[in-house]
């Protein structure tokens, strides 16, 4: 009983911090990396204008129903002179008002959810086509109106509504970068798709997104980024990748020498076809030096983790399938010395 | 309990009161309750121990604490931890210890079936946890979607662990369920319609129910799963020709009932909760009761909502996000109805009504964030995130736990016949209150951040350590929470105040009894005539036309010899036998034979095992 007055304050700040907190968050988290709640696209605004609404909705819910709750606490709570209270059973009306106000609350938020689910539903005739093939743990992904085949940066260009095609190589993946739109998943046997249209405003942003879908050991290794590009930089970017690699010299007429012998090109592919011999499907390395990210856009793109990476890929990609079943790093023979490494790296990263 | 028991118990039963034998073989409802609350305590202590290992490794970016393995094998164990082996069995321990207390009943309609159901919890529980020795935890999340699980990419037999654990756990649920159902439809004292059941014994009734149409549609799952990774027979191969969504629609037409589940039992003990220290009547007891029907049925028309990113059509999306948030409406109702019963009552702030409080308060804001995600398009953002986790955290551990706690606060007199300390629990209280919103609350903002559930590391550049640090320190200070309970649990077990019989002017049957009751319960079965038989019969002047009530208990006239179920060894025998052959089934089909045979073995003992006390 003594306790009854400490109760009081304390209860009101937790609660007081409960409903501050969401409202707060709302604002500060706008400028994270991979926020949800600040979007870049059509149908990024359309999903957020329902997110906005419902949440205010909730808010306004909750303040009631736990002013509501907070304020039958303590104004019944038991005093020394407390009798008995009255042994009330119920109240239809009440009970039927609390029942009919929340339905006509829901069927409030059902409206706009309905159609904002078939407005954003089918990719819209004309779009841009991408292909979009999940592995473990990267994206593979092909411009089939020009033929080619990059992985885990998208570049998109800003005047046109895109459309992805999903399907995946092995599990489930998701594929998600918020800004642009909203998740979707990749399931074998099946064709997804997504679409979007960028504002202009992005040309020349950057967009993270990653693999939403628990997808085995490396799943939080499986992340991508989306360049929108303006029209003409886009069209220079596709001509850039279609034209031949610039001859390798000196250490990096090594390492391309070494890309064969070693035996990348049993899964990597460089220029021409989508996949070499297809043993299995590794990343097409077309243009790979012009690339941000390596590895599933996990780190940036450079010399140090360029070596890092084909120094002990299972390290930085637990799982990673170049790992276990590439020769060069099964095969005693044909494993890479620091200096083959060193002559790797020069030579990808002449790849414009 | 000794001198109480052995005035009415019969010779029969005296050389099987205490000792570890004694727990083995018994058959007493009220035992095999404590035994499930033990063990479910004993798990809750394990999932807490894996989760705080997964804070510690989200605690930093790019953490190199625990391996990307090790950590996929956590968060899968402790889903399945806290589901399987804590939130269901703590529910389950409180059917066992009061359900029959409160209809007025002597034990449950099949004890030694009863005993079964817990052994085989038990030994699935140590079958499924086993496989942190024998090679690998399962990592594939618990929901362990198709095709991750096929032998190409889960070649371990982590997932056979999975699935041959769960499957031993579902039998047990099962029996548990189908004796409960049987139980509360027959053995309720004379005067005890349907609609003057308690709430907390309506709600284990609805559970059964549950269980008894949401478990099957598991096991057909697991053992197509089973089938598809030992024989080969493709059911959710998309080579095949087969569809992996397969999997996710059977998955979640068993797995969002279980969330009902879970949270049903919960909502049962609030419901005694809120009017007892209130001292007031529930507010509109047939809408809760009917609202809890409602939640059940309608619990099994939404399951796509945790597919609302497959792919699944607009037409789908649209009929699933009606039929979700309709459930809010029921869900709504219990709400405002709770808040009706403290209305106007006087309520005195116990530990365990704090707890059902703070189960409201906390609740309220899963529920929120529940019809956020009903909304699809909303649910492309926050599915998969953390806004999800702390969503479902808000509703399971501030929902189901709350409530949960708030039941052995409430009922723990009634079961050992001493009083928890109040000064600890109300410690107890504050600490879990603080550390749940300063561990849960974040991951809504962690979650807007974009930030996605089931990952091992992340960049820093990202912004989401803070967060996790903060929810890290929240995760300790839940810790701290929970050995202030265990502290103030063996305390009172040993030393707390004698509660007697009816601590807190209790309102149904359980409180017209002594403190442990009697093995038999009530000595003379009561006469029910309201839904609150034992408050009308302390407070007769509060009533127009109350009947006279006649209530059982100690006091009554006692029958000389009642009769009671016989010890038995046999349930032990089965279950074993069971789970034995389940985790051989994992080295070789063949070796299940063992299992399958000592199984067989203690049916036919049981069988041929005198159903009441011997006569020599």
């Amino acid at each position: 009983m003594a306790n009854r007055k400490h109760i009081r304050p304390k209860s009101l700040l937790v609660l007081l911090a409960l409903v501050i907190l969401p409202i707060l968050a709302a604002c500060g988290t706008v400028d994270s990396a991979q926020t949800t709640i600040n979007p870049q696209s059509d149908v990024a605004r359309e999903i957020q204008g329902t997110y906005a609404f419902i949440f205010w909705v909730s808010v306004v819910v909750f303040v009631v129903v736990e002013g509501a709750l907070v304020y039958a606490v303590f104004r019944y709570r038991r005093r020394p002179n407390s009798g008995m209270p009255k042994q009330t059973e119920g109240n239809m009306v009440l009970e039927v008002t609390w029942t009919i106000i929340p339905a006509l609350i829901l069927v409030a938020i059902a409206v706009p959810t309905w159609i904002t689910i078939f407005r954003t539903d089918d990719i819209p005739a004309g779009s841009y086509i991408i292909n979009v093939t999940g592995h473990q743990w990267w994206w593979e992904v092909e411009y089939p109106d020009v033929g080619l085949v990059t992985a885990n940066e998208i570049r998109v260009p800003s005047d046109r509504t895109i459309g992805f095609h999903l399907e995946t190589e092995d599990v489930l993946h998701s594929f998600w970068v918020p800004a642009l739109f909203g998740k979707i998943d990749l399931v074998p046997g099946r064709t997804n798709t997504v679409w979007f249209t960028p504002d202009v405003e992005t040309e020349g942003q950057m967009f993270l997104g990653q693999c939403v879908e628990f997808c085995g050991l490396s799943h939080a290794n499986m992340r991508m980024r989306i360049f929108v590009d303006s029209p003409d930089d886009f069209a220079a970017w596709t001509a850039g990748l279609q034209s031949p690699a610039p001859e390798p010299s000196g250490v990096a007429a090594t390492g391309h020498e070494l890309f064969s012998s070693k035996g990348c090109t049993v899964c990597h592919s460089i220029n021409g076809a989508y996949d070499a011999a297809g043993l299995f499907p590794a990343p097409n390395l077309t243009g790979f030096g012009s690339r941000v990210t390596l590895a599933g856009a996990i780190m940036e793109n450079n010399a140090t983790n360029l070596t890092a990476w084909l120094d002990n890929p299972e390290e930085i990609k637990p799982g990673n399938i170049m790992y276990k079943e590439a020769e060069a790093y099964k095969n005693p023979d044909l494993a890479l010395t620091d200096a083959d490494i060193g002559a790797l790296v020069a030579y990808l990263q002449t790849l414009q | 309990m000794a001198t109480a028991v052995g005035a009415f118990g019969g010779a029969d039963h005296a050389a099987s009161k205490s000792g570890v034998w004694s727990w083995i073989t018994t058959v007493d409802h009220k035992r095999i309750g404590i035994l499930y609350g033990v063990t479910a305590v004993t798990f809750f202590l394990i999932g807490g121990f894996e989760a705080l290992l997964i804070r510690l490794q989200l605690a930093e970016a790019e953490s190199t604490l625990i391996a990307a393995g090790l950590f996929n094998q956590l968060f899968t164990m402790h889903a399945l931890t806290m589901i399987f082996l804590a939130i269901m069995p703590l529910g389950a321990a409180f059917f066992n210890f009061i359900v029959p207390l409160q209809i007025g009943a002597r034990d449950v309609a099949f004890p030694r079936l009863n005993a079964l159901s817990y052994w085989l919890f038990l030994f699935g529980a140590l079958l499924l946890n086993s496989s942190f020795i024998f090679g690998g935890a399962p990592d594939v999340g618990w929901f362990a979607y198709a095709n991750l699980t096929a032998l190409e990419y889960s070649p371990s037999s982590a997932v056979d662990f999975f699935a041959l654990g769960m499957l031993v756990l579902g039998v047990s649920s099962l029996a548990a369920a189908l004796n409960f159902i049987i139980t509360i439809l027959n053995l309720r004292a004379p005067g005890m319609t349907l609609m003057r059941m308690p709430v907390f014994t309506w709600m284990t009734l609805v559970v059964s129910f549950l269980l008894v149409f949401a478990l099957p549609i598991l096991t057909v799952g697991l053992v197509q799963l089973l089938f598809w990774r030992e024989f080969g027979m493709p059911f959710f191969s998309a080579e095949a020709g087969a569809d992996p969504l397969l999997w996710q629609h059977i998955f979640w037409l068993f797995g969002h009932p279980e969330v009902y589940i879970l949270i049903l039992p919960a909502m049962g003990i609030v419901s005694e909760i809120l009017p007892t220290y209130s001292r007031k009547p529930l507010f509109g007891y047939s809408t809760v009761v009917f609202a809890g029907v409602a939640i059940g049925f309608m619990g099994f028309a939404v399951w796509a909502h945790h597919m609302f990113t497959v792919g699944l059509g607009s037409i789908a999306l649209a009929a699933f996000s009606a039929s979700t948030m309709l459930i809010a409406v029921p869900t709504g109702i219990k709400i405002f109805n709770w808040i009706a019963t403290l209305w106007g009552g006087s309520i005195q702030f116990t530990t365990a009504m704090l707890f059902a409080l703070g189960f409201v308060a906390l609740f309220v804001i899963g529920g929120l964030s529940g019809v956020m995600h009903a909304s699809p398009p909303v649910d492309t953002q926050q599915q998969d995130t953390y806004f999800v986790v702390a969503h479902l955290h808000y509703v399971l551990f501030g929902g189901s736990i709350m409530g949960l706690f708030g039941g052995i606060y409430y009922w723990f007199p009634k079961m050992t016949g001493r009083l928890l300390s109040e000064g600890w629990g109300k410690l107890h209280f504050w600490l879990m209150f603080i550390g749940m919103n300063v561990t849960f609350g974040p991951m809504h903002l962690v979650g807007i951040d974009g930030m996605p559930r089931r990952i091992n590391t992340y960049d820093e550049s990202m912004g989401w350590e803070l967060l996790n640090q903060i929810e890290t320190v929240g995760a300790f200070i839940i810790a701290l929470s929970v050995a202030v309970f265990l502290v103030n649990f063996f305390k009172s077990v040993k030393s707390g105040e004698p509660a007697g019989d009816d601590p807190w002017d209790g309102r149904t049957l359980e409180w017209s009894i002594s403190s442990p009751p009697p093995e038999y319960n009530f000595a003379r079965i009561p006469v029910v005539h309201s839904n609150e038989p034992f408050w009308d019969q302390k407070h007769p002047e509060l009533k127009h036309d109350a009947p006279p009530v006649i209530a059982g208990g100690a006091d009554g006239e006692a029958e000389e010899s009642i009769h009671m179920p016989n010890p038995s060894y046999w349930p032990i025998v089965v279950g074993f036998g069971t789970a034995l052959a389940a985790g051989l089934v994992i080295v070789n089909p063949w070796l299940a034979s063992i299992g399958a045979v000592i199984g067989l073995l203690g049916i036919y003992g049981w069988v041929f095992e005198p159903a009441g006390p011997e006569h020599h």
